[in-house]
């Protein structure tokens, strides 16, 4: 086989991400065959940020879907012109909703999930200083508070180590 | 007899013994006769060999490509090379349920094996129960609802192949197995809580499932090393973890699990937070149910998800059980059990309680982040995504408390502090601070820096323990320095082991602030003999080339690299970036060349090609500092906790049960 | 809290359950619904070109309800759905300008496409997709039902099926 004919069949073969519409299309999407254009780093910082429509489980960085693909062109073309990242990013949004964005808006529902660290940290927090006030105040008032079934118990155990406890 | 028909008959007498094996154990419990459960324990060695019969009939399939196996024909291929095959029965949905379900009953098969060393015959049938249990519910899904061993009228003459993504690179074939070992080895610590939580005997089961838990989380950790690995050298975005929701659902349990290996040793010690404990385990199992649930079900969009089928709704009300169960449990108990004593902050207890406090805080927003898109659209309608962007920022201090308490917390004496503490304490800050200002005469960001201040004191924290011990013990002793550090490294194995772990996440940490932080993604098409030069290297593209091999068809575009300044140090070479063609997949993999260095790590991926002439290629390239020491990061923790685990430990830590002995 | 603990199973199984019932837990929504549809002007495929000049595209100045159809000649779905809506085409084409939009695709496959199945509707052509960006696809097929304003009414993502056209068709000529 020619390198030509093996390149010829490569473009049969050559196909990108398919629509989500249908995971198996068994039709070749053309891969154009003009090089696509330069991305310096910036282009990547911001695609990383931004949900890939077509593939969804990935950034537009990752994905070589068709979309994904002319998403990183945008972003270079409105760098290129002097657009800030913010700009950029909101042009996404006005056409995609903020579910194309990976980090949700500091605002509405999603506030909450921001402020989940400190809502974690206050109930774990809060569960652990009630334990500890509970355990304390009963080591204060000493064995009085605790049944006698559970002293009972309590002593059945320590006393069975595991040699013992063998039938 | 066909494989088939061999795998078929296995697996349902598989489930027939589970079914026996739970009735008998249940009997064993209610009528408090202990020759059931040694009918159990045999039960479970046949279950085990039904199991392997079936996974081996399986196998044996693959490998004679009978397809009229339905899963042959839908996952393997007669081009696929021998370790494709071996591995493909856990490459799509069924295959991975049964190898789920084999070591399933290999863990409970281990832990029959201690009923009557440390499983007392009490509390035995009501963990086994709970063994056994699982266990049904993994092979009457497998039998009912997703069959391997389906019959297929009229075989085709080759089958539909396996995932590309896993036919590319060996890590695939350990990361799903390390995974289900550490999931499923949840299950034994949580059946032990059920044990200790029905039979009411609050404490013994915490010395018991010390070695259980640790087992299962070195196999996690594993685990989710192995699919950083393999998510770095395969996907080719560059990174190896992208907060996508099935690897939080893997982090979940691994969370959970750390936070009951810190909490368990205060009740170890002086019998307290019994509660936590049992809702740490409940939790960390619960979590291992909620990935699987995650991964089959389709609920929540990821790119790792099985294709979603019946098997999700089974899984919901699996998760949902164990929820019910796991928390009504804990709340009959946690009234009853009523602990007494107290924990000064400023002790060793009062450092892993903390720890127990970011772990559980840490869980808490991931599980929250996990499911909160899903949760908005619930409420009202609007879509959200939440991803990395997120969870690496909220990460950030979360992670710089934890290395400060993971420092602490072992130079802190149990119960109280002392005046050598304070001046041990003040070496490690002093260390913090000459680490901070060296990243920041460098010229790194304050994060970067702050991560390198961390990583010193950790250092100097550990560095302070070992040589303070090793000192007392060779001038009470009269030894050389060296004796002395042998002696107390092999008689004191958690405590080093855990130094070894700690040195490793704090190596972990150090190398992912640099690689998130540092990470550069450039893209350039070259015509064949042009140069590019960019971070330190010059790329010279040598040919486009297409090139059909075995079971896919490639196009190859080599490159020379040559390093022109600091930063390009370590990436020399000729290097063959290329685009792997499938057949069964619509999409070209770009399987990237990674070459590792001391510092910087390139990353060369073939992005589209020529395909009329061949004249230009497009690349590509990734650099990204210290991936190499990530990896390392992750051989020491494996090493800390096989060092831990170590037969010949038992003993010490035997002696260790008894709460006066000190460390 | 942990006393509560049916509860929280309770609403953690509706949440689950509620997620695994959506029929397509994938399907995206259109923000542009209700908004005014993106104007453009695209190249017309070859076979128009006599009856609609060189370029055609959405304009708010139309005055009559349009129905944007973007399509790929490799998409399966696009295959059922063109003689679909070349049927409607024919029926209401005094009413309604049905315009379609090949995207990501090669002329050349456009135009066998168009062929195949005789499409008479107009087609521009728009190689990499960039129209589809601006209106928020993110898959093809997808139909955008814009009335006589200029306001986006629905976005249909994936295929068409016969009621639903028609139903769409109602609802922008109301």
């Amino acid at each position: 086989m020619t390198a030509g004919l093996r390149l010829l069949m490569l473009a049969l073969f050559s196909l990108l991400l398919i629509s989500p519409y249908f995971p198996n299309p068994g039709l070749a999407q053309p891969r154009p065959n003009t090089p696509p254009p330069d991305f310096p780093p910036r282009v990547y910082e911001i695609a990383r940020e931004l949900r890939c429509p077509a593939c969804q489980g990935e950034s537009t960085a990752e994905s070589n879907a068709g979309v994904a693909v002319e998403m990183r062109r945008i972003i270079a073309e409105q760098l290129a012109q002097g657009k800030t990242e913010a700009e950029i990013r909101q042009f996404f949004v006005d056409r995609y909703g903020y579910w194309v964005l990976y980090e949700p808006p500091f605002r509405g529902y999603t506030l909450l999930v921001w402020l989940s660290p400190l809502i974690g940290m206050a109930l774990v927090g809060f569960g652990l200083w009630r334990y500890q006030a509970a355990a304390r105040a009963r080591a204060r008032t000493g064995v009085a508070g605790v049944s006698d079934e559970e002293i009972a118990r309590l002593e059945s155990e320590l006393n069975l180590n595991p040699e013992q406890r063998k039938p | 007899m066909t494989p088939g028909l061999l795998g078929g008959i296995a697996l349902v007498a598989a489930l027939i013994f589970s079914v026996i094996g739970l009735v008998v154990i249940l009997l064993a419990h209610f009528l408090k006769d202990r020759r059931y459960v040694d009918s159990a324990k045999r039960i479970s060695t046949l279950a085990l060999l039904a199991g392997l019969v079936s996974y081996g009939s399986l196998t044996w399939a693959i490998l004679i490509n009978d397809f009229s196996v339905s899963y042959v024909a839908q996952s393997s291929s007669i081009e696929n090379p021998l370790w494709v095959k071996l591995v493909t029965p856990w490459a799509a949905l069924e295959g991975s349920i049964l190898l789920w379900a084999l070591i399933q009953t290999a863990y409970t098969w281990l832990v029959s094996l201690r009923v009557g060393k440390s499983l007392d015959t009490w509390r035995a049938p009501v963990a086994l129960g709970t063994l056994f249990a699982i266990q049904v519910f993994f092979f009457a899904l497998i039998v009912f609802v997703a069959n391997p061993f389906g019959v297929v009228p009229n075989p085709p003459p080759d089958g539909q192949g396996t995932n590309p993504l896993l036919q590319n690179h060996w890590m695939m074939a350990v990361h799903p197995v390390f995974m289900y070992l550490g999931f499923v080895g949840l299950s034994v610590p949580f059946a032990y809580a059920m044990a200790a939580m029905v039979s009411k005997q609050y404490q013994g089961w915490i010395f018991e499932t010390r070695w259980w838990t640790l087992v299962a989380w070195g196999f996690l950790t594993a685990g989710i090393y192995t699919g950083k690995w393999w998510s770095y050298e395969i996907l080719g975005w560059g990174g190896y973890w992208a907060w996508d929701p099935v690897e939080n659902a893997s982090l979940i349990p691994w969370l959970f699990a750390t936070a009951f290996l810190h909490t368990g040793q205060v009740q170890e010690r002086n019998g307290l937070f019994k509660s936590w404990n049992f809702g740490f385990i409940t939790l960390a199992f619960a979590a291992t149910v909620f990935g699987t649930f995650l991964t089959r079900s389709g609920v929540i969009m990821s790119v790792h998800a099985f294709a979603s089928g019946p098997v999700g709704a089974w899984f919901l009300v699996f998760l949902l059980s164990v929820l019910a169960l796991g928390l009504g449990m804990l709340s009959r108990v946690s009234s009853e059990i009523k602990d007494a004593g107290e924990v000064k902050w400023k002790s060793r207890e009062g450092a892993l309680l903390g720890g127990a406090l970011l772990f559980g805080t840490f869980a808490f927003v991931v599980v929250l982040g996990t499911i909160w898109p899903l949760v908005v659209e619930a409420f009202s309608g609007a879509e959200v995504s939440i991803g990395a962007p997120f969870f690496n920022q909220v990460s950030i201090p979360l992670g710089i408390l934890m290395l400060l308490l993971m420092g602490i917390g072992p130079i802190l004496p149990w119960r109280n502090t002392g005046a050598q503490v304070k001046r041990n304490i003040t070496i490690m800050l002093v260390a913090l601070g000459i680490g901070t200002l060296f990243g920041q005469v460098l010229g790194l960001t304050i994060g970067v820096s702050l991560t390198m201040g961390l990583f010193a004191y950790n250092l100097a924290a550990i560095w302070l323990m070992v040589s303070q011990g090793v000192r007392e013990r060779s001038s009470s002793l009269g030894i050389p320095a060296g004796q002395a550090l042998w002696e107390l490294a092999s008689s004191h194995r958690r405590r080093f082991g855990s130094h070894i772990v700690h040195f490793g996440i704090a190596l972990a940490a150090l190398t992912i602030a640099f690689s998130q932080t540092y990470r550069v993604t450039e893209q350039r098409t070259l015509n064949i003999g042009e140069t590019w030069q960019t971070q330190g290297m010059e790329i010279r593209l040598l040919s486009v080339t297409a090139r059909e091999e075995a079971n896919r068809f490639a196009a190859l575009a080599p490159i020379e690299v040559r390093s022109i300044s600091r930063e390009g140090w370590g990436s020399d070479g000729v290097y063959q970036t290329r685009l792997n063609f499938y057949p069964q997949m619509d999409a070209p993999l770009a399987t990237p060349v990674v070459k590792y260095s001391l510092y910087n790590d390139f990353y060369f991926v073939l992005m589209q090609f020529d395909q009329e002439r061949g004249q230009w290629a497009t690349l590509k390239i990734i650099v990204t500092p210290l991936v190499l020491w990530l990896w390392v990061a992750g051989f020491i923790i494996a090493f800390g906790t096989i060092y831990i685990l170590w037969p010949g430990a038992a003993r010490v830590s035997r002696h260790q049960m008894t709460p006066t002995v000190g460390d | 809290m942990l006393r509560f603990w049916p509860i929280w199973v309770l609403l953690a199984g509706g949440l689950f359950l509620w997620g695994m019932q959506r029929s397509d837990p994938d399907r995206l929504q259109s923000v542009l619904v209700g908004r005014p549809a993106p104007t453009f002007s695209l190249p017309l495929l070859e076979p128009y070109r006599a009856q609609y000049g060189s370029e055609m595209g959405f304009s708010s100045d139309l005055g009559k309800p349009v129905l944007l159809n973007i399509w790929a000649s490799w998409c399966i779905p696009c295959h059922t759905e063109a003689p679909l809506l070349e049927r409607y085409h024919q029926k209401y084409k005094d009413r309604v300008l049905f315009l379609g939009v090949v995207v990501q695709d090669t002329e050349a496959n456009a135009l066998k496409f168009i062929q195949q199945y005789r499409l008479t509707f107009p087609s521009v052509f728009d190689k990499r997709g960039r129209i589809g960006i601006e209106y928020g696809y993110y898959g093809v097929p997808e139909t955008y039902v814009i009335d006589r304003d200029g306001t986006i009414l629905a976005r249909h993502a994936g295929e068409l099926s016969e009621a639903q056209l028609q139903g769409y068709l109602r609802k922008v000529l109301e």
